[in-house]
């Protein structure tokens, strides 16, 4: 049954999966085929660069120059295009979980199976998940490709701690539209609460360093625990991304408790 | 032990009370119809059953148990706001439900969809409102429950469609199955259903067999003579309610047995006589304010 129902969640979800694979997939594909071009202008760039408002390199997280295959990554790559993405098909897909059913009538005709409504949540969360990890691992596999043919000079493991850092961060955000969704049976709130969140949070994160006022809050953001810079240079935070992980855990069994009792509307 | 029985169920939302006290009791093997106008509490009793909402008070239980996952593999459920899947054909549609609930056995399935003529290699957004119905129906008998819940089932099938669709809940029923089906359509009631609670503004006010309540309920007997006969001649029978004389035509309102009314006009030149069957709007009527003034 929840084979099933996993099933028919990646189908439901199948053009949506294929769509941010896609555009994930070419972006980062364009962005480092020109890296030996940017590599050769390193000194223009850093010039150009040197020009811009503190405030801009700070949400684009450029840090280091994009001579270096770290510095162009986390610029091009992990700064903003991989959060979007990863958060565009994670949110998207758990606020569709129950809440997509409910909206569309036929969530009568499935809680009528000899299913628990835990498991059918459970079932779909676990749908969006798979999602998540199918992007993940195409998103992991283009770009050690990628890095090597362009010579970024990135360990690959570094490579792959950034990737599962990217994919780990999104998990919470994952998790409370799994959650307004069942709370509400409404997949728009369940959108827009998680993008709302994540964009605050990510500026909070972004903008830490050029702010004192905020350095007290940003333990508040789930980027600030992932640390993808950390991890893109070797030195993942496992202890954050256990927390986000057990953030995660949190908001999903939330998420059962209240579909268990959400009045389905008719 | 009852199929269904409910204790006291109550449903309110805010201050509107959308069902109050219902004790409903389906027997095994019989068809229940549960009968009212819209928003009477058909769909709520019948979601409330099948646990998609819950009681603001009161007790269900089905096979003397509380639902439970479980329990809803023995339960057949069609909604009466049926949404199916449009992407998927029928055949895509009845094996994700029979997976869903542990099978592969299209078989029943497959009788069905035949014998109500539907085809199953067509995506569900493609069929017409009959033809997804008669999909919603062939889910709901698929796995072979031993209850049917059905909320206004016969909505949208054509007269072969449901002449075939009735002579299959009689087969059903005499298998052993047990029918709880809503509606609003007395005709079809009247064909299927061996008893018949009718629901208003959240109340079940009477529970009877079809026979009986339609004796029972408001009629117009209309006699046409070869002279004029007098009102006054039909007043106070027995079940006369009320007589409209006009030349040679007199038209009694009339509850209950006829037979005196009927006695009382042959004694005149009597050409013809009709009756209008009730409609189910009299009969609930009958029910409501009026039966203040007709009992």
């Amino acid at each position: 049954m929840t084979t099933e129902l996993v099933t028919k969640s990646l189908r439901d979800n199948r053009s949506s999966t294929i769509g941010w694979g896609l555009a994930l997939v070419a972006s980062v594909a364009l962005q480092l085929a020109v890296y030996p071009t940017v590599r050769a202008a390193a000194v223009d760039f850093e010039q150009l660069l040197a020009s811009y408002p503190e405030a801009f390199k700070a949400v684009f997280n450029v840090r280091q120059s994009p001579g270096s295959g770290v510095g162009y990554l986390q610029g091009e790559v992990f700064g903003f295009l991989a959060p979007l993405v990863l958060l565009g098909v994670t949110i998207g897909h758990a606020a569709k979980a129950t809440a997509g059913e409910e909206h569309a009538h036929t969530m009568d005709l499935l809680l009528a199976n000899p299913v628990s409504r835990t498991r059918l949540l459970l079932g779909k969360a676990l749908g969006a998940l798979t999602d998540l990890a199918i992007i993940t691992v195409v998103f992991g596999a283009v770009l050690v490709v990628g890095s090597s043919i362009s010579g970024l000079d990135v360990p690959v493991s570094d490579l792959l701690g950034a990737v599962l850092a990217s994919a780990v961060v999104v998990l919470p955000f994952g998790a409370l539209a799994l959650l307004v969704g069942a709370l509400s049976g409404r997949p728009g709130l369940a959108v827009a609460v998680p993008v709302g969140l994540a964009l605050l949070t990510f500026l909070l994160n972004a903008l830490t360093p050029l702010s004192e006022s905020l350095k007290p809050w940003r333990v508040l953001s789930p980027f600030h625990h992932a640390a993808v810079n950390d991890a893109l240079t070797g030195d993942p935070n496992w202890t954050g991304l256990a927390g986000l992980l057990v953030v995660t855990g949190l908001l999903v069994a939330g998420a059962v408790a209240a579909f268990e009792r959400r009045e389905v509307r008719s | 032990m009852n199929v269904i029985s409910t204790r006291q169920l109550t449903k309110r939302y805010g201050q509107t009370s959308a069902l109050r006290d219902l004790n409903l009791e389906v027997r095994p093997g019989e068809v229940y119809g549960l009968l009212g106008p819209n928003g009477a509490g058909k769909t709520t009793t019948l979601r409330l059953l099948i646990d998609v909402i819950r009681p603001t008070r009161g007790s269900i239980t089905l096979f003397g148990e509380p639902m439970s996952p479980r329990l809803r593999g023995r339960i057949g459920y069609l909604p009466g706001d049926l949404v199916l899947y449009d992407r998927l054909t029928g055949a895509e549609y009845l094996r994700f439900c029979a997976a869903m609930r542990g099978t592969h056995d299209l078989g029943e399935a497959t009788r069905l969809a035949k014998r109500l003529d539907l085809d199953l290699d067509r995506r569900a957004g493609e069929l017409s409102k009959g033809n997804r119905q008669k999909l919603g129906i062939v889910q709901a008998f698929q796995h072979q429950p031993g209850l049917a819940i059905l909320d206004e089932p016969a909505s949208g099938l054509d007269p072969l469609a449901q002449r075939e669709f009735h002579s299959y809940l009689r087969e059903y029923v005499h298998g052993g199955g047990t029918v709880l089906f809503s509606s609003h359509v007395l005709s079809e009631v009247e064909q299927v259903a061996d008893r018949v609670g009718i629901l208003l503004a959240g109340s079940l006010v009477v529970e009877d067999s079809v026979a009986s309540l339609k004796a029972n309920a408001l009629r117009e007997l209309t006699f046409t003579f070869a002279e004029p006969v007098a009102a006054a001649t039909f007043q106070g029978i027995q079940g006369v309610r009320s007589v409209n004389a006009d030349g040679t035509t007199v038209r009694c309102r009339v509850t209950g047995a006829v037979g005196e009314l009927v006695r009382t006009a042959a004694r005149f030149p009597l050409l013809n006589v009709t009756s209008d069957e009730p409609d189910l709007e009299e009969i609930f009527l009958h029910y409501t304010g009026d039966r203040g003034h007709d009992d």
